[in-house]
Order: C-alpha cells, then sequence, then structure tokens
C-alpha cells in the first residue's frame, strides 16, 4: 500500500505541475521538458512522499519499495509521454472520424473530405516541428538531415527492420 | 535473504519479466506470421506477456505472500505497471508504421543529398493520405460509403479521438493543432 499512496501522490502532484506549465507557457520542445518534470520532480519529490506514507500509518518504504515507486513513475512517465505525441500533434485518421461523426446519418461526399483535409496541413505541421527541433534543415528547395543523433528514430527503425524484420513503410 | 524481500523482489520484477515475454513473443510472431496484421500480433504477444505477470504472481504466493496482499498488489501496482510498458511497447511499434516524421526520416536517410520540397509534398500530400486512411478504415469497418457519402459505422475510433480532444482541451486550451 505504501508504494501505491507514494507512487499516486508523486504523479498526482507532477501532472498538476505539468498542467499548469503548459497552461502558463507551452515549452518549445515538450517531450523533454515533460521527462524532466516528471523524472527529476520525481526524485526531488521522494522525501514528501515518503513522509506522507509515513504521517497515514504505514511504514516507511524499503530500499526496494522505491525501487518499485521509481518504475511505477517511470512506467506511466513512458506511456503518457509516448501518448503525449497524440496530444501534441493531430492525427489525420482521428480528425477525419470526428469529422464524419459529427455529420452524423447524413454523411459526408469525398469532396467534402478533402476540403476538410486541405485546411489541415499535416504534412506542413510536421515539417515545421523537424525544422523546430533542428533535427531537418532547409538549403534552398531541398530538405535535408541536419546533424542531431536521432536516438528515438533510430531505434524504432533498427527495431522494426532488424527485430521485427519489417521492411515497408507504413501508410 | 528475508522472506519479505523476496516477495518484494518478485514484484519489482514481475512487469519487466512480462513485459521481456512481450516483447520477445511479438518479435518471434512477427518473423513468423509475417502477414498478420500488426494489432492482432500486438494484443497477442500482451496477453502472454500478461500470463507471465500472473506466474510471476503466482510464484510470490509460493514464497509465502498472501492472497489477499498479492491480488491487491496485482491490482495496484504491478498490473498497471505492466499495462503501461505494453502501452509504451505498442506506440514505440506503431510509431515505426505511423509515423510521418520518421517516414520522412527515413526518406531523408535514404537521400542524403537532401529531397527536393515539392517531392515530399507531392508523396505526402493531404489528398493521397486521405485516401489511404478512408480505405483503411473502410476494410476496417470503422466507416462504410453507399456510393456517395462515408459514414461513421464502429464507434471505437471516435471514443479515441474525443478522449484525446478533451485531453488537448484540458491541457493545451485548444482540441486541434490547427486550431489557435
Amino acid at each position: 500500500m505504501s508504494i501505491f499512496i507514494a507512487s499516486s501522490f508523486l504523479l498526482v502532484v507532477l501532472w498538476v505541475v505539468h498542467w499548469v506549465w503548459w497552461r502558463i507557457a507551452l515549452p518549445r520542445r515538450q517531450r523533454p521538458v515533460l521527462l524532466m518534470i516528471f523524472l527529476s520532480g520525481g526524485i526531488l519529490l521522494a522525501p514528501v512522499a515518503s513522509s506522507l506514507v509515513q504521517h497515514l500509518g504505514f511504514g516507511g518504504p524499503t530500499l526496494i519499495q522505491w525501487l518499485n515507486v521509481g518504475l511505477v513513475v517511470v512506467a506511466v512517465t513512458l506511456a503518457y509521454v509516448v501518448a503525449y505525441s497524440a496530444v501534441e500533434a493531430d492525427s489525420p485518421t482521428l480528425s477525419l472520424v470526428r469529422h464524419i461523426a459529427s455529420s452524423g446519418a447524413v454523411g459526408l461526399r469525398e469532396e467534402e473530405l478533402c476540403e476538410f483535409m486541405a485546411k489541415r496541413p499535416f504534412l506542413g505541421a510536421r515539417l515545421a516541428a523537424l525544422l523546430d527541433e533542428e533535427m531537418i534543415r532547409e538549403q534552398g528547395e531541398k530538405i535535408t538531415l541536419a546533424n542531431h543523433t536521432y536516438v528515438l528514430f533510430r531505434l524504432v527503425i533498427w527495431h522494426r527492420v532488424k527485430v521485427l524484420r519489417i521492411d515497408s513503410q507504413g501508410g | 535473504m528475508k522472506e519479505t524481500t523476496i516477495i518484494q523482489l518478485l514484484h519489482l520484477t514481475a512487469p519487466g519479466v512480462a513485459l521481456i515475454l512481450m516483447v520477445g513473443s511479438h518479435a518471434a510472431l512477427c518473423r513468423f506470421c509475417p502477414s498478420g496484421r500488426i494489432i492482432r500480433l500486438l494484443l497477442f504477444s500482451a496477453i502472454l506477456g500478461g500470463l507471465g505477470l500472473v506466474v510471476m504472481e503466482l510464484v510470490s504466493l509460493s514464497a509465502g505472500e498472501t492472497w489477499g496482499n498479492n491480488i491487491l498488489s496485482l491490482i495496484l501496482i504491478d498490473g498497471p505497471v505492466y499495462v503501461c510498458l505494453a502501452f509504451g511497447y505498442a506506440n514505440f511499434v506503431n510509431l515505426g508504421q505511423a509515423s510521418v516524421r520518421i517516414r520522412i526520416y527515413r526518406e531523408l536517410l535514404a537521400s542524403p543529398q537532401g529531397i527536393p520540397l515539392v517531392e515530399l509534398r507531392g508523396r505526402y500530400d493531404e489528398i493521397g493520405m486521405l485516401i489511404t486512411r478512408l480505405q483503411r478504415m473502410k476494410e476496417a469497418g470503422d466507416l462504410v460509403f453507399d456510393g456517395s457519402v462515408y459514414r461513421l459505422r464502429k464507434r471505437r475510433l471516435l471514443i479515441v479521438a474525443s478522449i484525446l480532444y478533451w485531453i488537448k482541451k484540458i491541457l493545451l486550451g485548444r482540441g486541434s493543432e490547427f486550431y489557435q
């Protein structure tokens, strides 16, 4: 129970910090800031969580239980950061679904859907994000890769091609 | 080593063991059933991982843990941690499939001299994206097309879209990246 109380306390407080921060000023690099808030904030607030657990009458967590609290915070943070990409950027599929659903039983013609998509420049938004994160650069009329480590991108592609042996790209 | 320490260690490692089982079985399934649908293979491997978690909980029972504590820990800690890890892995796999940014990166990696912006726009134009998505959703039974209009058939994607819309409203104060 002490693991549950300590990790719930940490996650709720850190999420509130994240929400307040986001409402005041949206960071330019949102995911690294999110990781920083949840991981370093978790360590900073650990003594407060420990006193809360003791105050509620549970014994102070042991070293292994603290490792378990750390695992809970890291697992939830990673899941949240991964899911956050769907909050940060619109999904073309989900945007379409909401739009079609809003028409109800009447439905939408393909021309109406084309018009809707034309108002949402998904590629432009993704390119702008890549430029903003300095992952690509514009050289005249061309787009080239910038000097960036691309750890996540490389890992995703390596896992897809070498581990899962899927060579095709998605649609 | 004390009994309680062993039990705590078993609870600490249980979600990790379950995740390893999920990732390993997913890799094996992708290699042996390359024609299988990604979502089905992921779901199947997540269930296998879940079974691994249950086995770990049974091991902690045999190490002296009580049923009550074991069920509580499975519901409050080990289960949710495994769900988060499995969700993270599933999204990691999906990134390679669906992320436009990663696909652009792959294309640029294959063309070190760069790609003209016009060409890139041609490959990822909004109409092309629309046609691909409409086709995929029709095949999955999410949409129906009666020859003139598209209508929503299954509500599962709408539920996900609505949840995300409200999270965006709460966090960012807007429901879409294209609204200011």
